[in-house]
């Protein structure tokens, strides 16, 4: 079988679905005829779900944030959709970089996506995939302040080094 | 329809229940969340499987693939390389089967995160049609097909749920995969009839049946997973297994693992396995259906008279 044809049908079904995704995650007001209350309290129940699928997975960072994590969660995902490709690791990965750039990813968000990013990149697709060649991060933390070295060999693995002033 | 093995009393295997459910003896299949293996989600996708799923593949436990992207009822048709990594996994576990649901996901270049109901017109039915056709082509092994809980409608709806997925099972040959807890979602959400909707559904088509709870908000029931198994769906599985033998069916629990010990989870799949039997005592007695509704000749057991 071909892949999937472009009918007049399909045209008129992806002009609907793209719609009613558009209003879900808030880009656009719900189409006509739907229950506007409804579609309304369903696409907040998406980022509810998202909020859901990357503390399961982001646990130190979701932990760190404690009760501010939902409120810039929701922040957040006014400007960032669910991604493309994968769903909690690469949502979070996205969120702490979000966070990052606003000053307010704490030291433990840090490490868990520094974790991240030193065994797997964003491809060109936006699919995280494993870094297959060598590695070097580096990050100051100041909680306490102390220096992170992250490397990645391949082959070898993975060494990180935490260096503090004496005395600090 | 395609054979499959029995798959028997399961449940949707997580990280979180791992230890637990590589204790239980009497768990038969596990059902992998699909995606989680997909190289596009995490980099550990070609690790080799925890040891608590080789420890349940040594017992005979079978693995099934479950998918919730591959958008088989979107205007794009579902997306070859999901597709083949689905086909991946199913080889690497060595799944019988596969499954995602009767939804669209995406739109616009925009991912919406869960399931959407779709439009039930006849349009639309063909795109479903052809999408499962195309999706059973590059899939190495059988396809079931999953009614999902929905919130809200579409307003050109021209036939019923139950209606458009026995059509769409029909015209593909596709198995079942029957969710009682989003039935009983969609009666508290839209008032639709659960045991109409069992009624028009082939059950001879049924691969396996997903059990679960969830929570009601502002009047709307939220298929979220995370609370024990709706008493309501407990009694629509006795229903369906006085009606015919389910090949399958277990449980989903995806939140609030905290509240959810060792005991909790023996206790709701014990659930699972009392309402199959109490279902089962009645089929044999022969007085099978106690409620009314009409079949087309499915049915694998005399009705009560």
């Amino acid at each position: 079988m071909t892949v999937t044809s472009s009918s007049p049908e399909r045209a008129e079904l992806a002009r609907k679905q793209a719609s009613l995704v558009r209003a879900l995650v808030g880009q656009a007001p719900v189409p006509a005829g739907f229950d506007a209350t409804r579609v309304q309290f369903y696409g907040q129940s998406l980022v509810e779900k998202r909020i859901g699928g990357v503390a399961l997975v982001w646990t130190r960072l979701v932990a760190a944030l404690g009760k501010n994590y939902a409120p810039l969660f929701r922040e957040y995902a006014k400007r960032f959709p669910h991604p493309r490709w994968g769903h909690g690791l690469v949502d979070g990965l996205a969120f702490a970089r979000w966070l990052d750039r606003a000053g307010l990813l704490p030291d433990d968000g840090h490490l868990e996506k520094l974790g991240v990013e030193i065994r797997s990149r964003l491809d060109a697709r936006g699919q995280l995939v494993p870094r297959s060649g060598f590695a070097f991060r580096a990050l100051l933390l100041h909680k306490p302040r102390r220096l992170v070295l992250a490397i990645k060999i391949p082959w070898i693995g993975e060494k990180w080094l935490a260096f503090s002033r004496p005395g600090a | 329809v395609d054979r499959i093995p029995r798959l028997g009393l399961g449940c949707a295997w997580r990280g979180q229940l791992a230890d637990a459910l590589a204790r239980r003896t009497s768990i038969e299949f596990i059902e992998l969340h699909a995606e989680n293996w997909f190289a596009a989600e995490t980099p550990a996708a070609n690790d080799p499987l925890p040891e608590s799923i080789e420890q349940l593949k040594m017992r005979g436990a079978i693995v099934v693939p479950h998918s919730v992207t591959l958008d088989l009822g979107g205007a794009a048709g579902p997306d070859p390389r999901r597709l083949d990594m689905l086909a991946e996994l199913a080889e690497r576990v060595g799944a019988p089967l596969v499954s995602d649901h009767v939804c669209f996901v995406r739109g616009g270049g925009l991912e919406a995160g869960h399931l959407l109901p779709l439009p039930r017109t006849r349009e639309s039915l063909a795109i479903l049609v052809e999408n499962i056709a195309e999706a059973k082509d590059r899939l190495p092994v059988p396809l079931a097909i999953e009614n999902i809980a929905s919130v809200f409608q579409w307003p050109e709806n021209e036939m019923d749920e139950a209606t458009f997925i026995a059509e769409a099972l029909e015209r593909t040959d596709s198995l079942l995969l029957l969710d009682l807890a989003n039935v009983v979602c969609n009666e508290k959400n839209h008032g639709w009839d659960p045991i109409a909707f069992l009624d028009k559904l082939p059950l001879e088509r049924l691969a396996y049946i997903h059990m679960a709870g969830g929570f009601v908000q502002d009047g709307i029931a939220i298929d979220s997973h995370s609370d024990p198994v709706w008493k309501r769906a407990l009694d629509l599985l006795e229903e369906v297994s006085a009606r015919i033998e389910p090949n399958g069916a277990m449980l989903e629990r995806d939140d609030n693992y905290a509240a959810f010990g060792e005991a909790d989870l023996n206790r709701e799949l014990d659930g699972i396995a009392a309402a199959m039997a109490r279902g089962a005592a009645r089929r044999r007695a022969g007085s099978s259906v106690r409620l009314e509704g009409s079949h087309d000749g499915h049915v694998l057991l005399p009705r009560a008279r």
